[in-house]
């Protein structure tokens, strides 16, 4: 049986996981680039940290949420049978820009590589599982419609067919991310967020992220 | 359920339809040519693949000008009620270009969502779908889902679109990593130096056996499995040990319920770097032990067609199982060391239903599909 592990969730001034019932103010002068140094989402800054875009930064946030949410290390020394399937609402619009703005003010002659590396919508997806070892599926999956129940059923159908033992299924839009982490049922029920349907069903609503984030961190926590 | 290929189309630099894709590669002469479409005198290399019916100048996109010729809905008899899979890595990027040159347009007009509304508005369809994107095994990934989607009777009928243009968005950005050759691509070759961009547009519709029977249609082929996995090492370049593409094969080979023994051949990815040819062949020898496999790469030939080329190369795939032949890698002249055995400079008699077909891209992603002759 699959159920929600965890939850992780960003939005504007706050982060926190569901399961657990945090929610975390940034501190004064922080931001998601600077949160990993305090130690609130990793034992120690991702080794690639330095070169992180904006999204990157949600994405590798949102994902640490959900699974330090789901009782799980944070760490990416070691590999994971488990997949990660992205959903934005502009691809990666804002890593396209940028770079191709610094090769236009560099005389259209030479891109650079760091800005190149981030104009695929797996970008920071691919980041992401680089840091945590994530080794399933990774694909940028986005629905036409309710991009998060889409997200969570294509997830739910790979676990089902047992392309990986765990699914990451994060949405992004501007500074907010929810992240859910799917995987069999915990030995103990309260180690769970709760059924994967219950989550199907908060989630087949066509919705501001901003609004999903509020429905389901508010949420309390089901057995 | 199995997911059956009814219907299907596509477009590459050697021209519109399957058979100008088929005798392109039978003649042995690259489409990579000298690039007319941006000025590539500050890049490392100044060819690609490109289409001469493609103008930058229309108002439409690229990819949107490729698709207008690909998607006929008549044609390719596509259901209202198909679920449309597209399949890109950056999409209409060049509108993105124009709109920052100071031209007409928004940046926000370059959103694969929106290009996912247009498919859908050209197909006739309701307009339900989804955007895969998988680096450049984008499109190997669509069929995947479109495959389970089908197996799982979630649909009975799915559309997989894919897309990708040469733009000087895309070209700058691969020579800024020093990974494109100066010369048109050499997939297994010991002087290989990197890749050739290219471009096309590919549809498959994709049903259920049942359906399929029920409507009357010809039967190409099944997608008969699937694999996907993540090297989780390197954005850009693969895993050395070539470990994770060959995971990825042995889960398509397990979900096909296929032996490695039963597959007749491998369509490669075949970037012709010297790092994705080399671990792929280790990948090859990883999971096909007991023989070396006839395999190609047809990147020499049409240029390495990013979010587009699992899709273009499971069709050519196809003709290859129909024709009992496989073409030969173009541009393969001196067989690297790895590859002795495994790839040719010449077309080769293959026997069998199976074929492997494998992409792999950046941030490590791997994709491997396994697709069935079938004989009706």
């Amino acid at each position: 049986m699959i159920r929600v592990r965890g939850v992780g969730w960003i939005s504007g001034p706050e982060f926190g996981g569901v399961r657990l019932a945090q929610r975390h103010a940034f501190p004064p002068g922080a931001t998601l680039h600077t949160l990993w140094r305090d130690a609130h989402l990793l034992p120690a800054p991702p080794k690639n940290a330095g070169r992180f875009n904006a999204a990157v930064h949600l994405t590798c946030g949102a994902i640490a949420l959900a699974l330090r949410d789901a009782g799980l290390e944070c760490v990416g020394d070691r590999k994971r049978d488990i997949g990660l399937l992205a959903a934005t609402p502009d691809g990666c619009l804002a890593a396209n820009r940028a770079y191709f703005e610094d090769y236009l003010t560099g005389g259209r002659t030479m891109g650079r590589g760091n800005l190149f590396i981030y104009t695929l919508p797996t970008s920071a997806a691919a980041e992401a599982a680089i840091c945590f070892g994530l080794q399933g599926p990774l694909l940028y999956a986005a629905g036409s419609g309710r991009p998060a129940h889409a997200l969570l059923a294509t997830a739910c159908g790979m676990m089902e067919r047992g392309e990986a033992a765990g699914m990451l299924a994060l949405l992004a839009e501007g500074d907010a991310a929810l992240c859910f982490f799917l995987a069999e049922a915990a030995a103990a029920p309260h180690h769970d967020v709760c059924a994967v349907e219950e989550a199907l069903r908060a989630t087949d609503i066509d919705a501001p992220l901003a609004e999903l984030i509020g429905n389901i961190a508010g949420r309390p926590p089901s057995a | 359920m199995k997911a059956v290929l009814v219907e299907h189309d596509l477009l590459t630099a050697y021209g519109h339809g399957i058979d100008a894709a088929w005798s392109g590669l039978l003649s042995r002469q690259t489409a990579v040519r000298p690039v007319a479409r941006f000025p590539t005198g500050a890049f490392t290399s100044h060819v690609a693949a490109t289409l001469d019916v493609l103008d930058p100048g229309r108002r439409d996109s690229l990819c949107g000008q490729m698709l207008r010729l690909v998607l006929d809905p008549a044609r390719l008899r596509i259901p209202r009620d198909a679920f449309v899979l597209l399949a890109t890595t950056v999409g209409e990027i060049d509108l993105l270009e124009r709109s920052l040159l100071g031209g007409d347009g928004r940046p926000e007009d370059s959103a694969p969502a929106r290009l996912l509304e247009k498919v859908c508005a050209l197909c006739g369809t309701r307009g339900d779908g989804m955007v895969i994107s998988a680096a450049c095994a984008s499109s190997g990934a669509a069929l995947a889902q479109a495959a389970a989607l089908i197996r799982d009777g979630r649909a009975d009928g799915v559309l997989v679109v894919a897309c990708d243009s040469v733009t000087e968005f895309v070209f700058s950005g691969f020579s800024s990593l020093m990974a494109l050759d100066s010369h048109a691509a050499r997939p297994f070759d010991r002087r290989r130096r990197g890749l050739s961009l290219g471009e096309a547009a590919a549809a498959a519709l994709l049903m259920s056996e049942e359906r399929a029977r029920r409507e009357g249609r010809r039967v190409a082929a099944a997608v008969a499995g699937w694999g996907l996995s993540n090297d989780a090492n390197h954005m850009t370049g693969p895993s050395r040990d070539g470990s994770g593409l060959a995971a990825a094969l042995r889960q398509a080979l397990h979900s096909a319920g296929v032996a490695a023994s039963d597959i007749a051949f491998i369509s490669a990815h075949g970037t012709g770097t010297p790092y994705n040819d080399a671990m792929e062949l280790k990948a090859f020898k990883q999971v096909f032990t007991a023989r070396p496999l006839p395999t190609y790469s047809v990147k020499g030939a049409i240029g390495h067609t990013l979010g587009a080329a699992g899709l273009v190369e499971t069709l050519i795939a196809l003709h290859a199982l129909r024709a009992g032949r496989i073409p030969s890698t173009v541009n393969l002249a001196e067989v690297d060391d790895a590859a002795a055995g495994w790839a040719a400079a010449v077309p080769v008699a293959v026997s069998g239903r199976h074929a492997a077909i494998v992409n792999a891209g950046f941030g490590g992603i791997n994709s491997a599909l396994v697709i069935s002759r079938e004989e009706t």
